[in-house]
């Protein structure tokens, strides 16, 4: 006999609400927080260092990737890195909002999550691919973000931009 | 603990029905952090994400090393974008908000799905001494989307309203994805 709304609703409200969490995951947070802050520090530099990453892990492990992806692999680090470089200022001319900027940092979160994984994961070519295309995606925030400027001055009014408007 | 509580400081009762600590002295760590204070910001972890792993585990329908990242990576995320609390109070709610958006991040969850080396076992039993477990399996095995509206509402006490906007639904979606959930739920259990 199946059970009813009430007995489902007072087994749905005694369940746990906490658990005790695995002790290895604040390391492995704080790691990532000094890492960020040693980014931070660095500046473009990390993003230059990710470029020969990309550049040699291409060479060295994947002789058949096309040369389009290792062309746009290579554009799009330098891009990331000049952006990085340039994002405060860039961010004030263009009149980024908060929403723009959160999609920047969710693509740079995921960004360091994948160039962690290739540390673990060396020359893994799905990762590669990824780190690519994300780094393609974050840098084509920069385009967006002048399109929408450009139309804005145009229309002379403001339209308001979620972050479901970009693609994350 | 709270010899030193004045008047004008109130205290958060947790869940379990116990004083858990001031909003005052909770303010002071959140301070701490947006100032750069990592020793702070453990605090803070140890004191909110035992509160977040359940909700994550049922939300990755039961994978335990997904719903880990997601619990790193909300952290991550806070301790990034903490300057933009303006009310170090609100800050447990916050922190909650944005890890319930991590984890429905769909795009997100397919990209971490990818690079994983391994599968979970069929019957997974969430990482706590579960008192209900045939509740906790019925949950996890739902459609994904029936599974989040449940979560959602049922467990973590959102509107119709609020879980539409998030999931990018209708309000009437969201209500026909918590009755057809309730009814599974119904069926699997005796």
């Amino acid at each position: 006999m199946n059970i009813n709304d009430q007995e489902l609703d007072r087994r749905l409200n005694a369940l746990p609400q906490s658990a005790d969490v695995n002790e290895a995951i604040w390391p492995k947070i704080e790691h990532r927080l000094h890492a960020r802050s040693h980014r931070r520090w660095f500046g473009g530099a990390a993003v230059a260092a990710g470029l020969v990453a990309v550049v040699v892990i291409t060479n060295l492990n994947s002789p058949d990737w096309a040369e389009l992806h290792r062309n746009q692999a290579i554009e799009a680090e330098v891009r990331a890195m000049n952006a990085m470089t340039l994002l405060p200022q860039l961010a004030d001319q263009m009149g980024w909002d908060e929403d723009m900027l959160a999609a920047w940092n969710q693509y740079q979160t995921a960004i360091e999550e994948i160039e962690a994984a290739l540390e673990l994961n060396p020359g893994y070519q799905m990762l590669v691919d990824t780190l690519a295309a994300t780094r393609l995606k974050q840098s084509n925030l920069l385009n967006q973000a002048k399109s929408t400027r450009f139309m804005n001055a145009q229309q002379a009014e403001e339209a308001p931009i979620g972050v479901n408007n970009y693609e994350i | 603990m709270f010899s030193n509580l004045s008047a004008n400081r109130r205290i958060i009762v947790g869940m379990n029905g116990f004083s858990c600590e001031t909003t005052d002295a909770l303010s002071d760590k959140v301070h701490a952090a947006q100032q750069g204070d990592t020793g702070a910001f453990e605090y803070l972890y140890r004191r909110f994400a035992p509160g977040l792993l359940p909700m994550l585990w049922r939300l990755s329908g039961g994978d335990r090393s997904l719903a880990e990242d997601w619990l790193q990576d909300a952290f991550v995320l806070a301790w990034k974008k903490l300057t933009q609390l303006r009310d170090p109070s609100a800050f447990g709610g916050w922190l909650r908000k944005l890890a319930v958006n991590l984890a429905l991040t769909e795009k997100r969850r397919g990209r971490l799905e990818s690079i994983r080396e391994y599968t979970e076992p069929t019957a997974p039993e969430p990482p706590w001494p579960a008192a209900d477990l045939d509740l906790e399996r019925a949950i996890i095995d739902l459609p994904k989307r029936a599974r989040e509206v449940l979560v959602l509402f049922q467990l973590e006490g959102w509107t119709h309203e609020e879980i539409a906007q998030r999931l990018k639904v209708e309000t009437g979606t969201s209500k026909s994805q918590l009755s057809r959930a309730r009814s599974l739920l119904k069926e699997r259990l005796t």
